[in-house]
């Protein structure tokens, strides 16, 4: 009996021991992919590719607060929902958690590293994997990358730039920061190799993928934004034009035709579209919250006042019937369509309607638009506007902005060159993008980038009268106060960054936060 | 038995877990309260330590049951404040003072970086019972944002909401200077006011001016303490000069006023009242009128006087007369100046009781004095701030139930009631856009709840009306929930003094949340510049029955009627 006590007592230890620290002996490395068990075919580049996507996919409503709500155009109704309130009251700290988090940038720059890292190898690998289908994947790792890095210099302006994935241990974590100039010169260079081997595609097979992926077109379109917030005027307009005045039968057009002005969301992918990012309920089940949190059932954001009152003289000098931009397309009032003079909220329609009046889509996958041609057309008019001042010049930028205006059904600009200013012509322009892009994540960088151009030129003008006049719900003197401040421009590093990664530095305009 | 242990021993030796965190170092957060954690910064802060400990208020401070939020001027703030108060030391200052000093730098509550920053008035007072209030230096000069934030206009805020364990600890590069002077006190320390000084201590009124709160005893023996708040229209020596007056024995000739100086009949004593009115108004208050006006009439402490004032496109006047087209100027600069107990402007006439022409007056029937005092001391309670006639985000109803100050304006009558309403009370209405406009577009974002039964009686004073023959109309909300008595109305007697009237309120409103008005008297005379009494009778039964009676008034409004 008392030996079976024994037994018993040492199996009850001996099982014990077994199951203590069971992972530890188990679990192969979590933090070191298995390089040489990975990269084998070409499949597996176009899988980490396609995560590159999914993660900048997944950042949307990061992209749509950023660029959304501190230009005061757009605002969160709820306080303490995640939907980014600290941003609108210039109150960001880097405790702010996600809402300052780059981690979803670095995330879809992990992938294109890995790409641009391990393509050469694979093509050793496989032998299906041809020389130009792997020059072709570049070009969409080096776009993916870039635009990463331009989300980032936008909103941090300073960053570490990480060049190579992070696939084993050995690569050291803790990189400082990059200055603003350094990350652009890389975003151009990144740009400029995927252009020059010439591998870039026009069109895809599947016609969502031609918006849905990097197109030639979309390399294109964002240098043409890198240089003109890096106010490189020339090689802008060259980039523009590359996709204006574009012949191949694959290329984006502007569609002139008022009535299809709503296809640009719905249903999406559109002529118009350069490259958005792609959801489909149907196909894929892949659903997102663009027409919930915006909408006119309790959503999370609307226009602010002073952008209500936009629309609804937009909504006058075209009338409702003919109001393809603004009520019913852009927004929806609060009262009834023929009382829209009375509204007290603008509600965003972009991503709820389908159609003239009141109709509404039934599945929640809009996409989110990043370039389209009207955007290409207007950064080439303010291009054109600062590039010279010469009458030609101004012409082409007022042909360009009246060619948008025109198919939203409103009057043409008539500006008399001779005596406007370049301020009255890059206001013509501001207006146009605030109206064309409304809620399309690009407000807050055209203010900042006006603003701070020329050594801050028009900063009061632009910039900061122009989100006082906006702004909602921010005391106007504590607005004056943040943006007259360079640093406050920028969003801090986050915390946990700056914990993680000891050769960071905050910006010195958060370092006296507690 | 040896044998299995040594066998245990082995594998735990063999299996024993290795710490994955073994050479990691985490970071361990200390926390203090408040003082303690001011003493962990003793290179900085000693000095206003040793203010806390003078003034006894150092442990208060450290109290963990309590949150607070301390304002913490540097040593160099400290010096320079010493130095202004040519005081060698802490110990120098009187410690009364010291401590109205501390008082004035700590409020009882957390206000977060968040909360602080929106700016503007602070929604908690300071244990002084004061509102500081946060501003930004927008003039793009300095570096700005969180690095130009101003505490009164006064003092730079060096660190925002440093967390303690009992609040948050903001530093200053500055002293505040606290508020302790009353109305009287302002004039006592300026010379250039002394005649009228004189003429306030000869009649009495120093006294009223020199309080700061009084105290009300509440029906069952329980106190209300009230803040008092005056508003002066102060006369200097020199603007008296120019009116050929040099002395309190100049002014009581100019003014034909006998001896008996503190009888309220006494022309000097009303002289007086007639540059007083019983609350705080800054210029902005009185140059705030009702859409269209550029005139508002204010009762002044005088009884049965009332002064004007005017915004003639841009240019602003007190009591404009019309036959001489002239009017009192406010002295710029001299305006707004600020008492512990209410504001003071120098006007550039000495003002003389005067009756202005009769106006469209609008009186909001929950406007007075002590209702204001009640309502704000009801949103310090509830962390609000002052929130007499602002809207707030949601709507408050606070009940005015046995409280002498308030009774004292509204004499009421009391039956049974069915409704869950207070039977006599203030409704802050809710605003959805920062208080720009509210729900119910109420005048002044506020209205009294009438709910006393059937038979059940409220009256009240008017504000003082000049002679002549008015329309009186009622303005007063709806609701959804007062639909039974949408149709058809509710019957109420009211009257203005004698004459009475009977009138279905709610007849013509719809049942949908708004402000709607109605005719009381198509014509009253009035046949000298006077208050009247207003009476409303509740004439429907269902004001005991029903579970939703009540009437919300929102205001009278008196349109003077030309022959």
């Amino acid at each position: 009996m008392m030996k079976k006590i024994k037994y018993i007592f040492l199996l009850l230890i001996l099982a014990f021991q077994f199951t203590a620290c069971n992972d530890w002996l188990t679990v192969l490395p979590e933090n070191e992919q298995v390089s040489d068990e990975y990269w084998t075919s070409k499949e597996e580049v176009e899988a980490v590719l396609g995560s590159g996507y999914v993660y900048l996919r997944d950042a949307y409503q990061k992209l749509f607060m950023w660029g959304e709500l501190r230009g005061g155009s757009i605002y969160s109704r709820i306080i303490g929902g995640g939907y980014g309130e600290d941003l609108q009251s210039f109150q960001v700290t880097p405790d702010d958690g996600d809402l300052v988090s780059w981690a979803p940038l670095y995330k879809v720059i992990n992938m294109s590293n890995s790409v641009i890292a391990n393509a050469e190898t694979v093509m050793q690998r496989d032998e299906t994997f041809d020389e130009a289908v792997m020059n072709s994947y570049l070009t969409e790792a080096y776009f993916l990358r870039a635009l990463s890095y331009f989300y980032i210099v936008r909103n941090w302006r300073d960053a570490p730039l990480i060049l190579e994935p992070y696939e084993t241990d050995k690569i050291s974590y803790e990189k400082a920061n990059s200055s603003e100039a350094d990350i652009i010169a890389q975003i151009k260079t990144d740009i400029a190799t995927a252009l020059e081997t010439g591998a870039a595609k026009e069109k895809f097979e599947e016609d969502w993928a031609t918006k849905g992926r990097a197109t030639k077109w979309a390399l294109h379109a964002l240098m043409a934004d890198v240089c003109l917030w890096n106010e490189d005027y020339p090689t802008a307009i060259l980039h523009c034009n590359e996709v204006l005045d574009a012949s191949s039968a694959f290329r984006p057009v502007f569609v002139t035709d008022p009535t299809k002005w709503i296809e640009l969301y719905y249903p999406g992918n559109s002529n118009g579209s350069i490259f958005e990012l792609n959801w489909d309920d149907i196909t894929f089940d892949q659903t997102n919250e663009l027409s919930t949190a915006m909408g006119n059932a309790a959503p999370a954001y609307t226009y602010t006042s002073q952008m209500l009152l936009d629309w609804i003289d937009e909504t006058e000098e075209t009338g409702v019937d003919y109001a393809v931009r603004s009520i019913y397309g852009s927004y929806i009032p609060d009262v009834d369509g023929d009382n829209y003079t009375d509204a007290n909220i603008g509600y965003i329609w972009k991503y709820s309607g389908i159609g003239f009046q009141e109709q509404q889509r039934v599945e929640n996958d809009a996409n989110f638009i990043i370039y389209r041609v009207a955007d290409v057309m207007l950064m080439k008019a303010e291009a054109m506007i600062l590039n010279s001042s010469d009458v030609q010049s101004w012409t082409v930028a007022v042909e360009l902005i009246n060619k948008v205006r025109t198919r939203s059904n409103l009057p043409e600009i008539e500006p008399v060159l001779a005596e406007v200013s370049e301020a009255d012509m890059l206001a013509f322009v501001l207006h146009e993008r605030n109206m064309e892009f409304a809620a399309e994540g690009k407000r807050w960088y055209d203010l900042l980038r006006m603003g701070k151009r020329n050594d801050f030129k028009y900063r009061n003008q632009f910039l900061v009268e122009t989100v006082v006049n906006y702004n909602n719900t921010a005391n106007p003197a504590w607005v004056r106060s943040v943006l007259n401040t360079d640093d406050a421009l920028y969003l801090p590093i986050e915390t946990s960054e700056l914990e993680n990664n000891r050769l960071l530095v905050q910006n010195p305009y958060y370092q006296v936060l507690n | 038995m040896k044998k299995y242990l040594l066998f245990c021993m082995v594998f735990l030796i063999v299996f024993s877990c290795d710490d994955p965190y073994e050479n990691d170092n985490f970071v361990v957060y200390d926390l203090d309260p408040a003082a303690t954690y001011l003493e962990s910064r003793q290179d900085e802060f000693s000095k206003w330590i040793d203010i806390l400990k003078y003034a006894d208020l150092y442990n208060a401070v450290n109290q963990a049951s309590k949150s607070f939020t301390l304002f913490v001027p540097n040593n160099d703030a400290v010096d320079a404040f010493l130095a202004k108060n040519g005081a060698a030391s802490v110990t120098d200052l009187d410690p009364e003072y010291a401590k109205a000093l501390v008082r004035f730098h700590v409020i009882e509550g957390e206000i977060s970086q968040k909360e602080f920053l929106i700016g503007g008035k602070l929604t908690k007072t300071t244990i002084s019972g004061d509102y500081l209030s946060v501003s930004f230096d927008d003039s793009g000069d300095a570096e700005g944002g969180i690095n130009s934030v101003y505490i009164n206009d006064e003092a730079l805020v060096n660190e925002l909401a440093n967390t303690v364990t009992n609040g948050f600890v903001y530093t200053l590069n500055d002293v505040l200077t606290p508020l302790v002077e009353t109305v009287y006190d302002r004039l006592n320390e300026n010379e250039s006011y002394s005649i009228f000084k004189e003429a306030v201590e000869a009649t009495g009124w120093d006294e009223t001016l020199n309080t700061v709160y009084d105290t009300v005893q509440t029906e069952f023996g329980g106190t209300t303490v009230l803040k008092k708040n005056y508003t002066m229209f102060v006369v200097s020596n020199s603007t008296f000069g120019d009116a050929g007056v040099s002395s309190l024995a100049d002014l009581a000739q100019k003014v034909e006023a006998s001896a008996d100086y503190e009888s309220s009949d006494n022309a000097l004593n009303q002289y007086v009242a007639y540059h007083l009115l019983s609350s705080s108004k800054y210029i902005t208050d009185l140059l705030s009128f009702s859409e269209g006006d550029s005139t508002a009439i204010w009762s002044t402490l005088a009884p049965k006087q009332v002064l004007s004032t005017h915004d003639f496109s841009g240019s602003y006047y007190v009591n404009y007369d019309v036959a001489t087209s002239s009017g009192i100027g406010l002295v710029s600069d001299k305006t707004d100046m600020p008492a512990k107990n209410g504001i003071l402007h120098e006007v550039d006439s000495y003002m003389p009781v005067f009756a202005p022409a009769p106006r469209t007056v609008i009186w909001d029937v929950a406007d007075y004095d002590d209702v204001a005092s009640v309502v704000n001391e009801y949103g310090a309670s509830q962390e609000l701030g002052d929130i007499y006639q602002t809207a707030q985000s949601s709507e408050y109803w606070i009940a005015f139930h046995d409280n002498d100050a308030i009774e004292s304006y509204y004499n009421l009558k009391v039956n049974s009631t069915s409704a869950d309403y207070p039977q006599l009370g203030y409704l802050v209405t809710k605003s959805s856009d920062g208080g720009a406009t509210n729900s119910y577009g109420a005048y002044k974002n506020d209205m009294l709840i009438v709910n006393l039964g059937y038979l059940g009686t409220v009256s009240m004073k008017s504000p003082v009306l000049l002679k002549g023959k008015y329309k009186v109309e009622l303005y007063y909300a709806s609701a959804g929930s007062l639909a039974p008595f949408v149709s058809g109305g509710s019957l109420c007697k009211v009257s203005l003094d004698q004459t009475n009237n009977e009138v279905y309120v709610y007849d013509g409103a719809a049942a949908s949340v708004g402000i709607y008005d109605m005719v009381l008297f198509d014509e009253v005379d009035f046949e000298e510049t006077d208050s009247h009494e207003f009476k409303i009778v509740l004439l429907d039964s269902r004001a005991t029955t029903h579970n939703k009676y009540r009437l919300q008034l929102d205001y009278v409004k008196f349109t003077p009627i030309n022959d």
